[in-house]
């Protein structure tokens, strides 16, 4: 009687253990909006920094070693292999760059200086799971680009940028305490030149 | 007191304003048409359901606004392509008229599937110029979601494969007892060796993209245009393409439209995929 008993229990455990499978296929509700707004953020604040180093890069005030130091630093932003994409308006092709190459390029344009202006609009995408298990969402941000040369020449364009981001969920040790904690990184960069400025 | 509800009202309205607005920058040009654009795809459908607001705030799933059928109809008006003069206006009126009908309104689903992306690319092929249209369908796998390559067309590939010789070739019935030693006539000409294949083979284009690039005959060269294929909304068949454009109709838009019967979808998408 014990056997029929703990066998009958173990039939009704596997099935449950078999719905619970079929529900982790199941899609899972999206980010609450709290949490993905604080991701957001930090988000555009890691495109912020991103720009503010643009700009030092490629404004020739900068010596060759601030310049090689703020590269570090923007790299820190990005996931590894990151690239950059380029278009221009009426041209179909993409460039490709790495994002190292690509920070190295502006900084060899030697601009006498940089700005750049960020127009309010943005648009951020929801963030979508990925196989293995990390966030991924687009941003879509303008930009107005002012480069001016030694010979006082101003270049002005608008650009769009579509930029990845990647969200993780990690931990750290404080205080011997486990703390979690969501990281977000740059990845692909898709640039395309709207209009000149 | 209502003095108090009205300064309350607006210090609501100025904290939710001061949320959404996450400036990032102090740029204070003309930006209308920067709103006006559709984006991303995903704002494309999220504009088509009617789920976020003008500024691309999403509205909550509880929100009343969200997925309502007035607000939905004018976001519609100015998600198709202004250029297109195809696309007749009683057509779009039609489609808009069906798709937000109170009883029965049709949204597009991300993860439902019924749509792919047409990616056309460009390779070098031995050194030259080859365009390739790659078909990628979103699909789900381990712990979310990836696009995969469903399918694979370029002109040039798909020419090997053209034997218009009406005369067929085969290895007849008694082979087996000399060896297959006729095989060596068979791959002797390679214009026409796909005819010794069983009957109904198709060609594995994926399959073939797979190995040129592996042997470095192939190599990528970039992304020259994406086009959806949506085959979600029963009896409708759109494209969505992107336009980049200095002006208000700009961004992923619908690029062509055309009613379609739920027996003609599998037709519709062998054309598209180029199979016979």
């Amino acid at each position: 009687m014990k056997t029929a008993k703990y066998l009958s229990v173990l039939f009704l455990c596997l099935i449950g253990l078999q719905v619970f499978a079929q529900d982790a296929t199941k899609e899972e509700p999206p980010m609450p909006p709290a949490r993905k707004a604080a991701i957001d953020s930090l988000a555009l604040e890691k495109v912020h920094d991103l720009s503010k180093y643009i700009s030092k890069i490629g404004d020739k005030e900068t010596s060759f070693s601030e310049a090689n130091r703020v590269i570090e630093r923007a790299l820190e932003l990005f996931v590894e292999d990151a690239q950059m994409g380029v278009s221009t308006l009426g041209k179909k092709q993409i460039k490709y760059f790495g994002i190292r190459k690509y920070l190295e390029r502006l900084n060899k344009l030697n601009y006498k200086s940089v700005n750049i202006d960020w127009f309010d609009i943005q648009y951020i995408s929801d963030l979508e799971k990925q196989p293995d298990g990390r966030y991924v969402g687009v941003i879509t941000i303008y930009q107005k680009f002012t480069g001016v040369t030694e010979d006082g020449l101003v270049y002005k364009d608008v650009t769009k940028k579509d930029i990845t981001i990647y969200v993780e969920r990690k931990t750290t040790q404080i205080g011997g305490r486990e703390i979690g904690f969501w990281d977000v990184l740059l990845g692909d960069i898709r640039v395309s030149e709207t209009k000149k400025g | 007191m209502k003095k108090i509800v009205f300064t309350l009202l607006i210090f609501c309205c100025g904290i939710s304003l001061s949320q959404a607005q996450q400036t990032i920058g102090n740029y204070k040009g003309d930006e209308s048409k920067l709103y006006a654009e559709t984006k991303q795809f995903t704002q494309f459908i999220k504009r088509f359901n009617n789920e976020e607001d003008r500024n691309g705030q999403p509205y909550s799933t509880g929100s009343y606004k969200y997925r309502e059928n007035n607000y939905r109809k004018k976001y519609l008006e100015i998600l198709f392509d202004g250029e297109n003069t195809s696309i007749s206006k009683q057509m779009k009126k039609n489609f808009i008229d069906e798709i937000t009908n109170k009883k029965s309104p049709k949204y597009i689903e991300k993860h439902q599937g019924g749509y792919f992306a047409e990616v056309s690319t460009r390779f070098l092929y031995k050194g030259k110029n080859t365009d390739v249209t790659l078909y990628m369908q979103l699909e789900q796998d381990s712990l979310g979601y990836k696009w995969s390559i469903s399918d694979v067309y370029s002109k040039q590939l798909q020419g090997l494969f053209e034997n218009n010789d009406p005369k067929k070739n085969f290895l007849h019935p008694m082979s087996h007892e000399i060896d297959f030693m006729n095989l060596h006539r068979a791959f002797g000409d390679k214009d026409e060796i796909e005819d010794y294949a069983y009957k109904g083979h198709e060609i594995d284009y994926i399959s073939i993209l797979f190995y040129l690039l592996k042997t470095g005959d192939l190599k990528f060269v970039t992304v020259t245009n994406v086009r959806f294929h949506i085959f979600q909304i029963e009896n409708w068949y759109f494209t969505v393409e992107k336009f980049e454009r200095d002006s208000y109709n700009s961004g992923w838009l619908i690029s062509s439209l055309m009613p379609l019967k739920p027996t003609d979808i599998e037709t519709m998408r062998r054309y598209v995929l180029h199979k016979k």
